[in-house]
């Protein structure tokens, strides 16, 4: 219960904030849409059709804002290099349930957004939308989003850990957004990568981000592949999460307190 | 006039020193750009490894446009942006009251203050893969085509400034939007791509996206010697036609600064 009050607290103070919600939406969605634009005119492509494509970026926004997390900087920065990390230490409250709720209401509202986009693109233009009719699929697809969100969402708080023992951690971050780029799928689809990037890409748990989720939706997936992706996100999953205990155990007794 | 060197060398000594007492951060700044300059060839290299052709630039043109956007933008990045990204805290805590009382332009102040050094990697790196791809292409470079070259960096650089300022200076009407600058650092990837590729899209995208495909398609023109006199002058009259209007537009929403306490 008073996880639910946190969580709609939560919500009041990002309900506060609609207008930088709409453009944290913006900034998602200006990269697919620059490179749909820029795929009209390729001369060749790979044996994907326009609409394909098309179908393709307009998927990967609305997945992008409903599962990205952006918190690694509030972990990194805010918390653990300034010192705001004491606040929360002294709450009878788990840290990383507060960031799951305040990050839960951003994806929310962002996810909305960008499905409502969707579903009036659907409606205007439905020839081009690729999207499974198979109910089963439909629904571990949703799963697949929802585990794509809490895959994210651990990959993040690793990062932002991170701030325990660097002083300055811009670098890793910047380094983290451009490996999320090409490999989960923001900047092309993954099979439009050379060969030796496309396997690299099955041993990283980018693409269980971002591509998987959209192909899912899309109905390029058989009921066996969507389970392997599932599989894959929960092992992804279970790393990550035992890699953030050993980082937070050591890690907070490097902790100050009074910033680093 | 002088006074306003005066001022810009102060500037310029006093971000120096800033840059070397905060060593760690100038350490992450120089690799944070090299990965992001870098990141923006590697993505032309991605993109073009399965088509040969994009809206007729082969693979090297786009290549060149690449290499260019990190020359161009690094002026941008060096010398403003970090400014345009101080707007909306200023706006919002009132601290603008303070520049408003100085004896100089609030916009020239707003916009130079900071300058970040640590984008001249990009810049070295845009520089270096420029010339490589040159080689390659078998492009020579004289002197004549360099002054030239410079010329049109530096209205493109107009453009850019121009163009963030007319959107940073709705911070007055709703300084929370502190993520505006982030906005603008993604819409300034249009200008990575040909100007074709916007052909065809809403009329109003076009409108607002079009002085940015000018910025780097018009210089890549120039060097590869496909511009046309024509190219240039709708830079150039863009770029004087955006300063005045931006500036118009700042002097106009300065009515409708309130103030924090308000």
């Amino acid at each position: 219960m008073r996880y639910l009050r946190i969580f709609l607290l939560q919500f009041q103070e990002v309900l506060e904030d609609r207008s930088r919600i709409t453009v944290w939406f913006l900034l998602a969605a200006v990269t697919p849409l620059i490179l749909l634009l820029f795929w009209r005119g390729a001369s060749h492509i790979n044996g994907w059709t326009s609409a394909e494509i098309t179908s393709y970026y307009l998927f990967a926004i609305a997945i992008f804002a409903g599962t990205m997390c952006h918190h690694e900087e509030k972990v990194g920065i805010t918390d653990i290099q300034a010192g705001g990390l004491t606040m929360y230490l002294l709450k009878p409250f788990s840290y990383i349930k507060l960031l799951f709720l305040n990050e839960i209401v951003y994806r929310m509202l962002q996810g909305t957004l960008g499905f409502v986009l969707l579903g009036c693109l659907v409606l205007i233009f439905p020839n081009i939308f690729a999207f499974t009719h198979a109910f089963d699929i439909f629904f571990v697809s949703c799963l697949i989003f929802i585990s794509a969100f809490m895959l994210t969402f651990i990959f993040k708080t690793v990062v932002g850990l991170l701030g325990f023992w660097m002083t300055e951690t811009r670098g890793a971050f910047e380094a983290v957004s451009v490996l999320i780029v090409i490999f989960s799928g923001v900047l092309m689809p993954l099979v439009f990568l050379p060969s030796w990037m496309q396997s690299l890409t099955m041993v990283l748990p980018f693409s269980y981000m971002l591509y998987f989720p959209v192909i899912a939706f899309e109905g390029k997936l058989t009921m066996l592949q969507c389970g392997q992706v599932l599989l894959g996100q929960l092992i992804w999953m279970a790393a990550l999460y035992v890699f953030y205990r050993i980082l937070w155990k050591y890690g907070i007794e490097q902790y100050t307190g009074v910033g680093q | 006039m002088n006074q306003y060197i005066r001022v810009y060398k102060t500037f310029l000594r006093l971000n120096i020193l800033k840059l070397f007492v905060y060593r760690a951060d100038l350490f992450s700044s120089i690799i944070a750009h090299t990965i992001w300059s870098s990141f923006t060839i590697i993505q032309m290299l991605l993109l073009t490894s399965k088509t040969s052709y994009v809206f007729g630039w082969s693979r090297n043109d786009l290549l060149v446009l690449a290499a260019m956007y990190n020359i161009v933008y690094s002026f941008f990045y060096m010398f403003f942006s970090r400014g345009f990204g101080e707007f909306s805290t200023t706006i919002h805590v009132g601290r603008l009251d303070g520049v408003l009382i100085k004896p100089i332009s609030s916009q020239f102040l707003m916009t130079t203050l900071y300058i970040t050094y640590t984008h001249g990697i990009r810049l070295i790196l845009g520089i270096g893969f420029l010339v490589y791809m040159l080689s390659i292409m078998h492009v020579h470079i004289t002197l004549l085509l360099m002054v030239g070259f410079m010329f049109i960096i530096f209205f493109s650089v107009m453009i850019i400034y121009s163009y963030w300022m007319l959107i940073m200076t709705l911070t007055i009407w709703f300084p929370k939007l502190s993520n505006l600058s982030e906005l603008l650092y993604q819409v300034n990837s249009v200008a990575k791509f040909p100007q074709e590729i916007y052909k065809g899209a809403s009329v109003y995208l076009l409108l607002t996206l079009f002085p940015l495909t000018l910025i780097v398609v018009t210089p890549v023109k120039y060097l590869l010697q496909k511009a046309f006199f024509s190219d240039i002058l709708l830079l150039v009259i863009f770029a004087c036609g955006m300063v005045f209007f931006s500036h118009f537009f700042w002097k106009f929403a300065l009515r409708f600064y309130t103030s924090a306490s308000a």
